[in-house]
């Protein structure tokens, strides 16, 4: 342990690389904050042959709360593949047949040893090591959060210095890490201390199957060593390349300041390119001034700095190396512009390598990517998985939640933006099926779709089974937690979009990001900015629809349209006396009027009443100021608007006019996105043929050539 | 020559019989209808006042998600009823087979002998026999589409396991999938001789039927291959011109609509001629080689 002087002298020793990027950038939105929770100084070294890492890691971590630590946990994931009874693989064993993780095979299993820690003064923390495990269900066999205890507790402001050294045993294959032949992906491979939070100690979390990560904002100097004729990629700037401790070998060494994890990869394979963003070419005068508009800021403060853009691909993907650079530019600029210029210096973009199961992974200031073999033009495929990864880097990265508790802070946050960016920098998506590996894109016209229409149609169909709200590893499956914290997420995200505004909601996810970069921010957090911005208090919105597994579905139950009657059946007081108004009567009146339905109501100058039934159908209800929009088109084209406030279960508005209704339409702009069914928001009066008809025909041919393939083998 | 001028008189023979051509394509039509009828008043009940119903492409998002969310407790049934759907038509088809063998050898009577009751009367004298053979080439198909292709796999193991790219999956998988592509395609080949012979030799025992026909096949293996895949490849070729030309025409519009569907049934009109044509063109190899 060592106090606020013995910071200082360890920072000199680890801080001798420069923070360039607050140093180089002038404009304030694009600063690094000065002091990190944590520095990380790692040596690592690569054994090709056996498939293990040896590592050395001094940390210096500070207590910026308010009451003594004692104590650290150290998160130390690759233990999660070590055995089958690591809390991973018992929850992959209990989750959906679908998706549920394969054990390695015989000696492909992987593991981290903590051969030695101690602090900077040399006081062994070995023997208060333990394995703890706080998650429910407990897993008792899970290895995957270490403790030690200090002799004396770390007071409020005070740093502590530690020295670990650690063994691991590569997975082959696993997810997000691993190696096959000698293509490595690295992720999560170091001990790596939990957050603290002050009255609630050490957030750290096991390893769970359905879960990513949190950790606390650092400054990383790690040093790579391996064969000379691996090529290198990792988190932040290469600073260094030398020659290693032994011939053949060399250490490569990366820096980077205020980042909360460090990942690396290593091929000999590995094609490197390297081009920058550069902004004054990528972002035209009008689009920072269009930018500026809508989030009511100055020009200046919406400028984007130039980045530069590493890209490790695969010898086979070549062909494809502009469109990654392409998607990473639209990227930078448009997550940039909305929502805040990216900080740092580099980006690097990996095409993972073959069976490392290491694909669309992000990482801080790096992240890996995915691509086929063949890739139509019209499919969006490697640009979706390039904007999504690269986004993550602002939702997660910049915007740092924790990934255990409230994921879809940055995985709903994030599919939400990903869309917006692929719908602006290229419009829509093909959908993309192969047969024999082959796009059927490559070779025909196949249906264009936005992301979040494909969003939404997954988002309705998982409401029943968590809230979106819901511990990642408490989720009923993997399926459920996939819909729920990326496409439910991103749909309720875009609802709030069409309920606020475009340019409200952008205002929010901007003064959000900005206000809680390098920062660990929570959904309260959120929906404060929400409620601060839009000035709207929009709390109901979250408890709806993602603290609930309430459906919500309004429609139109029924229209009828009646010619209002001249004169309706019964005694009456006429004139002193009592008459009575017979059917004969009323018919009499009505030919004498030459009434008739349709149109002709109005040449007679009466007027027909027309009911309108809406009803809530499912649970969830609009709230606030928030209002269910009816416009009832009528056959003389005119139109009328009501609003109804939702509450009950039922509503019935009538409306009088001179003509029948036509239709019946709520929500006609599109706002409840989230609501699952919008076959019942219209009804038109007049059935419809043509789309049906169209439908069956479709329908039928493809039920007749099922049908005459499955004769060809009688 | 003889491959070729079978193709030939195949065609002939099948263009000959319109109204067999028209008859299987009603029941076709009438079963498909059948199968898609409960669906289509399943849509009808949901869109059919909703102005979601006049855009319903069929991949479009917003109702497919509606669709799935609403029924996705109906699937396994739907599953079940389409399963059985397929599997009562391959059986019809059993059926039918030696009724459109039947008539299709029958050179003296032409079109007319197509006549339902003819064709009926076939049907029912083959049925036994067709379903006999039908069991047992499911011995068959399982080995083409199973054992073989799984031990390929085997095989190329040690190939796959140790892939430097994707390539290698890609070509190997390829591979497996044509292997098990020209496996199913002589099955098909044996099968329809052995039903050839079934009706031409009136062989009541249909493993002699079987053997005749591996006998038959044995004897000039790479001429009747040849012509069933050169059928086979008109076949694609027709399915490629098909897709090609559909994806142009758009769903809006009483005319584009009549025009996909016209020309939708038009492709299942060629989609039966050329079950027709191998049936009568292997028929005519058979009848030229074998006497």
């Amino acid at each position: 342990m060592r106090k606020r002087l013995g910071m200082l002298v360890l920072c000199g020793a680890l801080g001798l690389w420069p923070r360039t990027a607050a140093a180089a950038r002038p404009a304030p939105a694009n600063a690094l904050p000065d002091e990190p929770v944590l520095r990380y100084e790692i040596w690592v070294d690569l054994n090709d042959e056996a498939k293990t890492l040896h590592g050395k890691e001094d940390i210096v971590w500070t207590n910026r709360t308010r009451e003594p630590v004692s104590d650290m946990c150290f998160h130390l994931y690759w233990n999660a593949f070590k055995n089958a009874d690591s809390t991973y693989f018992r929850e992959a064993a209990e989750d959906s047949p679908l998706v549920q993780a394969d054990e390695p095979a015989d000696g492909d299993w992987g593991w981290i040893d903590v051969t030695d820690i101690r602090l900077a003064d040399g006081r062994d923390l070995g023997p208060t090591r333990e394995f703890v495990r706080r998650d429910q269900p407990v897993h008792e066999g899970d290895q995957t959060v270490l403790r030690v205890r200090f002799a004396e507790p770390v007071k409020p402001g005070d740093n502590v210095r530690l020295r670990l050294e650690f063994r691991s045993k590569i997975p082959r294959t696993v997810t997000r890490s691993g190696y096959y032949r000698n293509s490595y992906f690295i992720g999560q491979w170091f001990p790596k201390p939990g957050v603290y939070e002050e009255g609630r100690g050490w957030n750290c979390h096991e390893y769970h199957n359905n879960s990513e990560f949190f950790s606390d904002f650092a400054d990383f100097v790690v040093h790579i060593t391996v064969p000379e004729n691996f090529v290198v990629g990792a988190s932040g700037q290469e600073t260094g390349a030398g020659p290693g401790p032994a011939p053949g070998r060399v250490t490569h060494t990366f820096r980077q300041a205020m980042i909360h994890d460090f990942a690396w990869t290593a091929d000999p394979r590995y094609l490197k390119v390297e081009r920058t963003f550069v902004a004054a070419r990528e972002v035209s005068a009008r689009e920072y001034e269009d930018t500026a508009a809508l989030l009511g800021q100055p020009v200046d403060a919406v400028r984007l700095p130039d980045v530069r853009m590493i890209l490790l691909i695969a010898p086979e993907h070549r062909r494809q190396i502009d469109r990654h650079f392409k998607a990473l530019a639209a990227a930078i600029k448009y997550y940039g512009l909305w929502y805040g210029p990216y900080p740092y210096e580099t980006v690097t973009m990996v095409d993972p390598p073959f069976r490392t199961g290491s694909g669309g992974m992000e990482y801080p200031t790096l992240f890996t990517a995915g691509t086929d073999l063949i890739t139509p033009r019209d499919v969006l495929s490697p640009e979706g998985v390039i904007v999504h990864e690269f986004g993550h880097g602002y939702w997660y990265g910049l915007v740092a939640n924790n990934e255990f508790e409230e994921a879809w802070l940055d995985e709903g946050f994030n599919t939400y933006s990903t869309g917006r960016v692929l719908a602006r920098a290229y419009g829509w998506d093909a959908l993309s099926y192969d047969i024999l590996g082959i796009p059927l894109a490559s070779v025909f016209s196949m249906p264009k779709v936005l992301d979040e229409e494909t969003e939404r149609a997954t988002a309705v169909s998982i409401v029943k089974y968590d809230p979106v709200r819901t511990f990642s590893w408490r989720f009923y499956n993997s399926v459920s937690y996939g819909l729920n914290v990326y496409q439910r997420a991103a749909t309720c995200l875009n609802t709030l979009e069409r309920l606020l505004g475009e340019p409200t909601m952008a205002r929010v996810m901007r003064a959000y990001h900005m206000g809680w970069r390098f920062k660990h921010p929570r959904a309260a957090d959120f929906i404060r900015v929400v409620n601060e911005v839009s000035g709207r208090d929009m709390t109901w919105f979250f408890d709806e629809f993602l603290s609930g597994t309430m459906n919500f579905d309004y429609g139109v139950a029924s229209v009828v349209s009646e010619a209002t009657p001249r004169s309706v059946r019964g005694v009456f007081d006429v004139e002193g006396g009592k008459e009575e108004m017979t059917s004969a009567k009323i018919r009499e009146l009505e030919a004498k009027a030459g009434d008739k339905a349709g149109p002709k109501d109005a040449a007679a100058g009466k007027a027909c009443l027309t009911t309108v039934v809406l009803r809530r159908f499912g649970e969830a209800r609009v709230g606030g100021d928030a209002r269910v929009k009816l416009v009832v088109t009528f056959e003389d084209g005119s139109r009328e608007t009501a609003f109804w406030d939702g509450r009950d279960r039922w509503a019935r508005l009538t409306f009088s006019r001179p003509s029948r209704a036509a239709l019946a339409q709520i929500d006609p702009e599109g706002v409840w996105l989230i609501d699952s069914n919008l076959a019942n928001n219209s009804y038109l009066v007049r059935p419809v043929r043509r789309g049906l008809v169209s439908l069956l025909s479709r329908l039928l041919v493809v039920v007749q050539n099922v049908l005459q393939l499955a004769s060809s083998f009688s | 020559m003889a491959v070729w001028q079978s193709i030939g008189n195949g065609i002939r023979t099948a263009s000959r019989r319109p109204r067999m051509l028209v008859d299987l394509w009603l029941i076709n039509l009438v079963f498909a209808l059948l199968v898609v009828g409960p669906f289509f008043a399943l849509f009808k009940a949901d869109l059919g006042h909703s102005l979601l119903g006049r855009d319903l492409r069929p991949l479009n998002p917003a109702w497919l998600g509606d669709v799935i969310y609403r029924y996705q407790d109906m699937a396994p049934a739907a599953l079940a009823l389409a399963a059985a759907a397929v599997l009562l038509y391959l059986v019809l088809y059993v059926f039918l087979n030696g009724g459109i063998i039947g008539r299709l050898l029958d050179k003296e009577e032409g079109e007319g002998t197509a006549a339902p009751r003819l064709f009926l009367a076939d049907c029912g004298r083959y049925f036994w026999r067709f379903a006999r053979l039908f069991l047992l080439s499911l011995v068959f198909y399982a080995v083409a589409l199973g054992a073989v292709p799984g031990a390929l796999s085997a095989i190329l193991k040690p190939v796959t396991e140790n892939a430097r790219t994707a390539w290698t999956i890609f070509w190997i998988s390829n591979l497996r999938t044509v292997v098990a592509l020209l496996l199913v395609s002589l099955v098909h080949l044996i099968f329809d001789y052995a039903r050839i012979v079934v009706v031409v030799r009136e062989e009541r025992r249909v493993l002699h039927a079987l053997g005749a026909a591996f006998a038959f096949i044995g004897k000039r293996f790479f001429r009747a291959w040849s012509l069933s895949l050169l059928i086979t490849a008109g076949f694609l070729a027709g399915t490629g011109l098909y897709l090609f030309t559909r994806q142009f025409m758009p769903d809006t519009g009483l005319f584009w609509l009549g025009l996909a569907l016209v020309w939708e049934q038009a492709f299942i009109l060629f989609r039966l001629w050329t079950k027709m044509i191998y049936f009568s063109a292997q028929a005519d190899y058979y009848g030229s080689r074998s006497y």
